[in-house]
């Protein structure tokens, strides 16, 4: 028996719904390829294994950077429950403020991940904590490795590493992500793409709470790090760390060179600091206090100071003279006690005859050497002083001044040679004779440079006429795999029978000149004092030598910002520094100059510093913009924009 | 004709094949939701859902036997006070039920959790059919059909008192049994026309929708002038969507719950506040990434990360077709959804050459049930409509709907096996 509607309306519904589930699904499953990828994106987690960064040595093996583990405490806020607070801040040695704040701004930003707690955090108090990290199962740890100094120097050459920028991130191509550390000056910068390595990655499963499940696909996409390159340095690690002792309260720097090689044999930029001071838990603090330091350590002295090269311009000034002819070893001159052009007077020590250019060395006459300078421009055989100007210019120039040196660091500044150009802009053309410019010929006026170039020019002398693309680095290896950096011996085409005139009075300068206090026993040392008259303070006190005179083994400049004559601290330090690499020791007599330029002081006390007005202009003259003496900017009127465009302020770091 | 008397007479085998099928994937897909990778000694441990739900399995075979050997009679004569024992029980889930998740529907019974809204729904079926088995039962008088509305309403009521919006859409479907059973098909259509009125009530501003409609049916009006019967209905129409559309925001806003609001805001694609996008569209998304990502051929038994990895909430319940559609993908998904399709023409089939209308009527209802469970179930599992906490039949991890559903298909199945009885 039937009754009813035999409509069949449910029957139809039925169809109808599941067409409409399937078609979807069809939508879902088949047209909508996105949802793999978003589920691969939910499931599947990057985890990034860094490399070993390369070790850093120095030229005896010794290990200058090295890498430390250290921890980072990770807490996962959402799983964290019954937080027994003190006990935590009992072993983590940190108070129960710190740990409610830090708490609370994980619970805002990034409640349902692993998020750093406490970073950084160093091997014994770690020590202590994981035997009680069962206590707190919403904490783990991460390692991770900082760069460690055993010798606590070597700051400015070294480099230290910081966490990337936005603009490291384009830069590196992709390779960088936030939160990479990687180097930010010295050799970690220069060489960063080699020490660091190359990331690898292991691709991990987790579940909605972030629970590791497993690895993805057995590992298959799995990379392994690759570790980077080790470092093997020309650096004596003791010398510079001997450097810096005795630069130790004053500000300026030291480069020594070994001549045969170019390579840098110590690189002291004073004030220094210990760099592991910016691998700890209090970096940041560290970087803030260096950073806003008045003495400005963070500033790389050796080559981005740039001084009045002073007195020590002259050994290459009498080099250019004797190559060109204009007169001989022999020529007599006698010195009146000055130079005088028009009203202006050169001053110098007194009057006395000057025999010869091993003489004129040795007592550092300016007036033979602006004589000399002022009949090597005013030549016949030129056209005109221009003409004689730019041939001095040219010779100058291959002595390494006035250009970079192509050192393995960033940020090397080219010091200042005056230009043709420049003084034809200042002057008008034709309207200058050497006479105007007569400072460049005892290292003063525009002249400026940095110390890597003064020991460069050292080197060049010691080498008797060439000099090795100075280089920090003698070798980066890896698995039996050796890299060297591009070296070049850079000719200055001036006859080997002139260095030796010129060495020979060198040595005179150290034996009976200007800086017999630099005497070493059992060693020939060769040197030049400088006193760099500062227009806006104390003079800075110069050295620059090599030793020994016979087949040498070391060419260093040594500068002291405000320190006084050349001999009063420049040279002693540059013979310690000398007897210390070549005799390992210092010589009995000789410990009493050593404590004392260890213990002189001649930066200023924050004290004093508050105190003095010198508040008021916070300058130091490293960072000054160049100023030419006034001898040759008054009489030229020059205005100061033009000046500062030709020699560039140095940046701050 | 040949009575012989059997212990069991022989049942529809496509039904019991398709009752089969979804149990036993069901038992699968709530493993597959729980495996964690590795096959510990606890496999068999009873705190596991699947270990539950296979148990579950098991009464429920005995279950279905034990109908099986009932006589149809008996099943009759207990429709009535079966319907009296559901009231009751829901009425005691009102006064001592447990609440989770906004809905009051749970009776703690100690070693398990009773739902009676489970048991609510062939309860009432039993009785319905039980009263159009009424000698002289025609389905005409405003009596007739005032006993039919208040045996469907009062347990509607009552579910709609514990907030669940599922089981009280599943009472709705009863519509169907009552159309089957002479009730005009305009009230189908219009119910559906109330439900697209609503959603675009909600989608656009009401007043257009005011505006379309009385010019719509001025139209009809006009063309139909002569026919004063019809004009007099249309006229009734327009005015009530006039009314109804512009009453819907109001009844959206102040009668439905808040967690209700933002699960259709979802579907409708409406600004979410915070706690909405980060609670129910985050769970859909997830649900929809973990079916979208199945694609064609699925990812393989126990190889849904979606689901196995918990992205996916509530992968054993509410949204197992989630961890059907990720693990075998389109194809998968495309057969358990004919299986279902099957099943239900199948029992419709029966339903229709049923002798009685008991037979008729608790078949047609058990169909409208299921129907409605499935629907509801995948069309929220992939973003169709507004997330209903509502189980998919014989898949859903759950003791209460899984007996339940057993016990409808075996009663339906029984009463087919015995339809010549009524005819001796």
């Amino acid at each position: 028996m039937q009754r009813g509607n035999e409509s069949g309306i449910l029957e139809k519904a039925i169809y109808i719904a599941a067409l409409i589930l399937i078609v979807k699904l069809f939508f879902l499953q088949v047209l909508t390829p996105e949802y793999k990828l978003k589920a691969h994106d939910n499931v599947v987690k990057k985890v990034t294994i860094y490399p070993s960064r390369g070790l850093i040595l120095d030229r005896n093996g010794e290990v200058m950077v090295y890498n430390d583990a250290v921890y980072d405490i990770l807490v996962q806020w959402n799983i964290t429950k019954d937080l027994d607070t003190l006990r935590l801040c009992e072993l983590l040695n940190t108070n129960v403020e710190f740990v409610r704040l830090k708490l609370d701004e994980i619970k805002r930003t990034t409640p349902n991940k692993p998020t750093p707690f406490i970073k950084l955090l160093d091997g014994p108090t770690f020590a202590r904590f994981q035997e009680h990290l069962f206590e707190f199962p919403s904490f783990s740890v991460q390692t991770r490795t900082v760069r460690r100094y055993p010798f606590q120097s070597g700051a400015a050459v070294l480099g230290y590493l910081s966490e990337v920028t936005e603009n490291n991130i384009k830069q590196s191509s992709g390779y960088y992500e936030l939160g990479d550390y990687m180097g930010t000056t010295g050799l970690e910068r220069y060489y960063d793409s080699l020490l660091r390595g190359e990331k690898g990655y292991t691709y991990q499963v987790v579940d909605v709470k972030n629970t590791y499940k497993g690895k993805y696909k057995d590992g298959e996409e799995d990379k392994t790090p690759i570790a980077g390159w080790d470092m093997v340095t020309g650096l004596d690690a003791e010398l510079q760390a001997y450097g810096e002792k005795l630069m130790q309260g004053k500000v300026g720097g030291i480069v020594a060179i070994e001549p045969s090689t170019g390579q840098i044999l110590a690189y002291v930029s004073s004030p220094s600091f210990d760099p592991n001071l910016l691998t700890s838990r209090y970096r940041r603090h560290n970087f803030n206090v260096l950073f806003k330091d008045y003495y400005k350590p963070l500033l790389n002295r050796p080559i981005q100071a740039m001084y009045p090269p002073g007195s020590t311009f002259k050994a290459a000034a009498a080099l250019v003279t004797l190559q060109q002819g204009v007169h001989d070893e022999k020529w007599y001159w006698f010195c009146p006690g000055g130079y005088r052009i028009g009203r202006h007077v050169v001053n110098c020590h007194g009057s006395h005859a000057v025999p010869d250019v091993q003489t004129a060395l040795q007592y550092s006459c300016n007036s033979y050497f602006c004589k000399i300078y002022n009949d090597f421009i005013m030549d016949s055989t030129f056209a005109n002083p221009a003409a004689g100007y730019q041939k001095w210019w040219d010779m100058m120039n291959i002595f390494g001044y006035g250009h970079t040196l192509g050192i393995d660091l960033k940020g090397e500044k080219k010091g200042n040679l005056p230009t043709v150009k420049y003084y034809n802009k200042v002057f008008g053309e034709n309207k200058w004779r050497a006479a105007t410019i007569i400072s460049n010929s005892i290292g003063q006026g525009e002249v400026l440079a940095t110390p890597l170039q003064i020991a460069n020019a050292m080197a060049i002398i010691a080498n008797h006429g060439y000099y090795i693309t100075p280089k920090i680095v003698k070798y980066l290896v890896k698995d039996n795999q050796y890299r060297k950096p591009v070296v070049m011996r850079h000719e200055t085409g001036i006859d080997t029978m002139y260095f030796r005139m010129v060495a020979d009075g060198l040595e005179k300068v150290v034996l009976a000149g200007t800086a017999r206090i630099a005497q070493i026993p059992d060693i020939s040392f060769c040197g030049k004092t400088g006193t760099a008259q500062n227009p806006h303070g104390k003079d800075h006190s110069i050295f620059s030598g090599f030793a020994p005179k016979v087949n040498p083994k070391i060419a260093i400049a040594v500068f002291v910002e405000n320190a006084g004559f050349g001999a009063t601290y420049a040279a002693p330090i540059a013979s310690l520094m000398v007897e210390k690499y070549l005799n390992d020791t210092i010589a009995k007599k000789r410990i009493p100059l050593q404590e004392r330029m260890i213990n002189a002081k001649l930066m200023k006390s924050e004290m004093e510093l508050n105190s003095e007005q010198l508040i008021k202009q916070r300058k130091l003259d490293s960072l000054q913009k160049a100023k030419a003496l006034k001898d040759s900017l008054e009489k030229a009127k020059i205005k100061k924009d033009t000046i500062s465009k030709s020699a560039p302020k140095p940046k701050q770091p | 004709m040949n009575y012989k008397k059997r212990a069991y007479d022989p049942i529809d085998s496509t039904v019991l094949f398709c009752y089969l099928f979804l149990v036993i994937l069901g038992i699968m897909s709530i493993f597959a939701s729980e495996y964690n990778g590795v096959l510990s000694s606890s496999f068999f441990s009873f705190k596991h859902s699947y270990i539950k739900q296979a148990l579950w399995a098991c009464v429920s075979g005995l279950m279905f036997f034990t109908i099986l050997g009932f006589d149809r009679r008996l099943l009759q004569f207990i429709s009535y006070p079966m319907y009296v024992l559901v009231v009751f029980l829901l009425l005691m889930v009102l006064l001592v039920g447990e609440t989770t998740k906004g809905q009051q529907n749970w009776i703690n019974l100690g070693a398990f959790k009773l739902q009676p809204s489970e048991f609510a729904k062939f309860g009432t079926a039993m009785a319905l059919a039980k009263y159009f088995d009424t000698p002289g039962m025609r389905f005409v008088t405003r009596r007739e059909h005032m006993i039919v509305y208040a045996i469907i309403g009062l347990p509607l009521l009552l579910v709609a008192a514990q907030g669940d919006a599922g089981s009280c859409l599943v009472f709705a479907a009863f519509i169907f049994v009552l159309n089957r059973e002479g009730l005009s098909d305009l009230y189908i259509y219009l119910g559906l026309f109330i439900v697209v009125i609503s959603v675009l009530a909600l989608i656009i501003n009401p007043y257009i929708i005011v505006g379309i409609s009385i010019l719509f049916f001025l139209l009809l009006i006009y063309w139909n002038w002569m026919n004063k019967q019809l004009v007099k209905i249309l006229a009734v129409i327009m005015i009530g969507t006039c009314f109804y559309a512009t009453s819907v925001s109001y009844v959206f806003n102040n009668v439905l719950a808040k967690h209700q609001r933002d699960r259709i805001n979802v579907i409708l694609g409406k600004e979410l506040t915070k706690e909405a996008k980060r609670g129910i569209a985050y769970n859909l998304n997830q649900s929809k990434i973990a079916i979208g990502s199945g694609g064609i051929l699925g990812k393989g038994y126990l190889q849904g990360t979606q689901t196995r990895y918990n992205y996916v909430p509530e992968t054993s319940t509410d949204f197992i077709f989630s961890a059907v559609g990720e693990e075998w993908g389109f194809v998968g998904s495309v057969i358990l959804i004919i299986v279902y399709v099957v099943m239900l023409q199948r029992l419709l089939l029966l339903a229709n050459r049923q002798t009685s209308p008991y037979g008729r009527v608790y078949t047609y209802a058990v169909v409208a049930i299921i129907f409605t469970h499935v629907v509801i179930n995948i069309g929220m599992t992939i973003g169709l409509l507004p997330v209903i906490g509502i189980p998919l039949p014989l898949l859903s991890y759950g003791g209460s709907s899984l007996i339940s559903f057993t016990f409808m298909i075996a009663t339906a199945l029984k009463l087919d096996s015995e339809r010549q009885m009524s005819m001796r």
